[in-house]
């Protein structure tokens, strides 16, 4: 199988494979960098061109285009709170603090940085570990995924915005929208209010966009200033100390970069889980979290990370099992059927060298993208400087398109605006859009693994699983460490101190 | 239900819809006639209740560009995804159409009748303007390893329930008709469901439950690590010399229920000229060599029924659904 990366290489910088990669790169920039529209998109408008192609170029275009799009989608998180996709959501937390500061471009050259290098790490595990794939893949069942996805719930915990009992309202008004719509078990509607549009209950991108975009549109508006104020950053000095910040938190890094490899190799949890993981870890491990969802550097490079490098491992089922992880990964399977070429296990015998133009093209494809996004870094950081009349329109124009874009479904377009409303109270009154979302996303996976788990398993079978069980441990560890590390007196102080902040706070 | 919500949604996509077309054509909406259907330069839409990348889209993508090219005027025929609402969201956009012929939709047949049947949705399946059955993807029944079965004798007649990896809830099309099957060769069925077939798989490849049904593309590249226990065909395919057909087994009926036959039809009520252009089309464009072609590449398989016999697949499903529906229902 490693005999044919040489070939592949050869094919992906040679003409017109170079054509196609950059072509397919910067297309996917723009998608990644609008909200609402991502991979799903930008794959399905591209098949039909592929057809024409031959299999090697149209892997290379649609996998260029495919990889860039998280890349890109960090750029509008950070510098407008609007994330290009489900992906992106956690770069926001504390990219957009930083915009505010002034510091977009050192942002989003962290960001860059992270995501070109998290793809490299994405890429390596994938070569590395395809050959035990199959039983990595396989070690995973119903109920380690429910596992995963309760770890990720708990999250909300970490993430610690606004006050606890916040925290948990926001959680559970998340978890009530998650199971709008058919349930995973009978089949049976729920609170449809008796339309064909809650059928599949409430989608995660319009709301995501309403509760982050339009509402920051709405709040800008309001506020009459632009996003970053008076003190700004310009030129490439920021964007480079961006790059080596990366460097000088490389253990964040690297940690983020396999959490997002590991989440990817696991089908059906995905690039939307995979960020926010990392950032909860990455928040969890720091051993000073005072500044983390106000502008620490670390809080962008975790998710950034995590979700480019979640690609290479998005690659292991979809490759030995034909199973898409994600839309993305679904058009894609699509596209290579088209050209008789069948995911599975025969394929890393039958064609090694498709495989490898493919992992060689989400390699160079990130680079490509990095490296644009790097150059155009310190021009993009001037957004912030625009007065917020004039930003604050084009965002609630893009924010509404892109979610109309996404499914063609005029619905999607109030339910936007409802939870641009919804986001501005809770930005208001100190509720949590993030555990709202969290809770969103995982909520209807939650409850199909529980289901399937209970069914096949029960309760005994599903804990006695050695996977499933150190996933329990480590969940509770990650829950209590933080109580255990302080001491009794420490956490009554950081009380006060914080009621007191609060209490200053409402006065202000 | 909420009719006035219904209605509104309807007069605001028939008015989208309406302004593309008429943008499209640069002429005013004024009921084509066959002489000039379809008109120059036009754009006909295939609307499909699938997300790209699957299998429905795949011959969905192909047949359109043969539809093409086999049309008078060669108009534009494009494949719109309109995914959701368990199809229904496709479906209301195909019968509330403008009955002119430029609306078209591919479905999967089972998914167009149960709605009516089990959930009792005020529309006829026999009402749309059924043009031809375009793919019948090979459809079979494999085992999981652990389960220990090698062969359906070990479940028929036994009265046993067996785990079924789905792809659906209990009343979705293809749990329903796994569901059929138990009751016609005399086992329980207990479905779990998943998102789709190949995560499906993956949990008959772990052996985490006794079996499932899904199509000849999605499960042949794993087949070896799977037990085939029938095939949803009259005889025998040559891939699977030793597998039994369904209709060897004295369950012929049972082709009607199971598998994928994708359906091409248009609006109720489109006259009978733009029709009969429409049925000359598509069965060039099923003919067409680029069409076969593709088809075979990408596992499908197609397999003609005219507008009759389209009519009569659809009826078959109606009859046989409906006499079994208390059965359904139950629990």
């Amino acid at each position: 199988m490693y005999d044919a990366i040489l070939p592949a290489l050869g094919v992906i910088f040679s003409w017109p494979g170079i054509a196609f990669l950059i072509g397919g790169t910067l297309i996917g920039m723009v998608f990644g960098i609008l909200p609402g529209l991502g991979g799903g998109q930008v794959l399905a408008l591209l098949l039909p061109v592929t057809f024409a192609l031959e299999p090697e170029y149209a892997i290379i275009m649609l996998i260029g285009a495919a990889g860039a799009v998280p890349t890109a989608g960090s750029v509008a998180g950070i510098l407008l709170n609007t994330p290009g996709s489900a992906q992106n959501v956690a770069t926001t937390f504390d990219g957009y603090p930083l915009a505010r500061q002034g510091k977009a471009g050192y942002a989003i050259g962290a960001a860059a940085t992270s995501s070109l290098l998290g793809a490299l790490v994405g890429a390596s595990v994938l070569i590395m570990i395809l050959p035990l794939g199959r039983q990595i893949v396989l070690s995973f069942s119903y109920p380690e995924y429910f596992m995963i996805t309760v770890m990720g719930l708990c999250l909300i915990a970490l993430l610690g915005e606004g006050t606890m009992w916040k925290g948990v309202m926001s959680a559970g008004l998340g978890l009530m929208l998650a199971f709008v719509g058919a349930d995973p078990i009978e089949g049976l509607v729920r609170y449809d209010l008796g339309t064909d549009y809650l059928y599949d209950g409430i989608k995660l991108v319009p709301v995501m966009i309403g509760l982050f975009a339009i509402s920051e549109a709405l709040s800008l508006l309001l506020d009459k200033k632009s996003v970053a104020g008076e003190r700004i950053e310009f030129g490439m000095s920021g964007v480079w100390r961006g790059s080596l910040a990366v460097f000088r938190n490389f253990g964040t890094f690297l940690r983020g970069s396999i959490l997002g490899t590991l989440i990817g190799i696991i089908p059906g949890v995905g690039g939307a889980v995979a960020n926010l993981i990392a950032y909860g870890q990455a928040k969890a491990t720091a051993k000073d979290k005072s500044s983390f969802g106000k502008g620490d550097i670390r809080g962008v490079i975790a998710p950034e990370s995590a979700n480019n490098a979640k690609d290479g491992g998005a690659f292991v089922p979809t490759l030995i099992f034909g199973i898409p992880g994600s839309l993305d990964m679904a058009i894609l399977i699509g596209a290579l059927m088209v050209f008789g070429i069948t995911p599975g296990p025969r394929l890393m015998l039958d064609s090694p060298d498709i495989i490898m133009v493919l992992i060689g093209t989400l390699v160079f494809g990130n680079v490509l993208a990095g490296i644009i996004m790097l150059g155009w870094a310190p021009y993009l950081a001037r957004v912030t400087a625009l007065r917020s009349t004039t930003v604050a329109p084009v965002i609630l124009v893009l924010g509404l398109l892109g979610s109309y874009a996404t499914y063609g479904n005029f619905g999607d377009m109030i339910v936007a605006l409802v939870f641009g409303l919804v986001g501005y109270f809770f930005q208001a009154y100190g509720f949590s859009r993030v555990a709202l979302i969290i809770a969103l996303v995982l909520g209807g996976l939650i409850e199909k693994n529980f289901y399937q788990s209970m069914l096949v398993f029960g309760i005994e079978g599903s804990l006695t699983r050695p996977i499933t069980l150190g996933l329990l441990l480590a969940t509770i560890a990650m829950l209590v460490y933080p109580a255990l590390r302080a001491s009794p007196g420490a956490l009554l102080s950081r009380a006060a101190r914080r009621s007191r902040s609060k209490e200053s706070k409402d006065e202000g | 239900m909420n009719l006035k919500l219904d209605n509104l949604k309807t007069s605001l996509a028939g008015g989208a819809a309406g302004l593309t077309l008429t943008l499209a054509l640069g002429v005013a909406a004024v009921p084509a006639a066959a002489a000039d259907f379809p008109e120059a330069g036009s754009t006909i839409t295939i609307v499909i209740p699938n997300s790209p990348g699957g299998s429905t889209d795949t011959s969905a993508r192909l047949f359109a560009d043969a539809l093409s090219k086999n049309l008078p005027n060669q108009p534009n025929v494009v494949v719109q995804n309109r995914t959701g609402g368990n199809g229904m969201i496709a479906l209301n956009d195909i019968m509330r159409a403008d009955p002119d012929g430029y609306t078209l939709g591919i479905l999967e047949a089972t998914s167009v009748v149960l709605p009516p049947v089990l959930e009792g949705r005020d529309y006829d399946p026999l009402s749309l303007e059924w043009i031809a059955q375009i793919n019948n993807p090979l459809y079979l029944a494999v085992a999981s390893k652990a389960s220990g079965l090698t062969s359906v004798e070990q479940m028929a007649g036994t009265g046993e329930t067996f785990v079924q990896a789905s792809t659906g809830g209990r009343l979705d099309g293809s749990t329903l008709g796994a569901r059929m099957t138990g009751m016609a060769m005399g086992f329980d069925v207990n479905p779990i469901p998943h998102d789709g077939a190949s995560e499906a798989l993956l949990a008959v490849i772990r052996g985490d439950v006794d079996w499932m049904q899904g199509t000849f593309p999605t499960i042949y590249a794993q087949i070896d690590d799977v037990v085939p226990l029938f095939t949803y065909t009259s005889e025998r395919i040559p891939n699977l010399p030793d597998v039994p057909s369904v209709a060897e087994l004295g369950h012929e009926e049972l082709l009607k229920l199971n598998g994928l036959q994708l359906v091409l039809g248009a609006t109720p009520g489109t006259p009978d000229d733009v029709m009969a252009t429409l049925n000359a089309a598509a069965e060039a464009a099923f003919m067409d060599e680029t069409f076969q072609e593709g088809m075979v590449k990408a596992n499908q398989n197609a397999e003609w029924l005219d507008a009759g016999e389209t009519r009569e697949l659809i009826q078959a499903k109606i009859d046989l659904f409906s006499a079994a529906r208390d059965e359904l229902l139950e629990e």
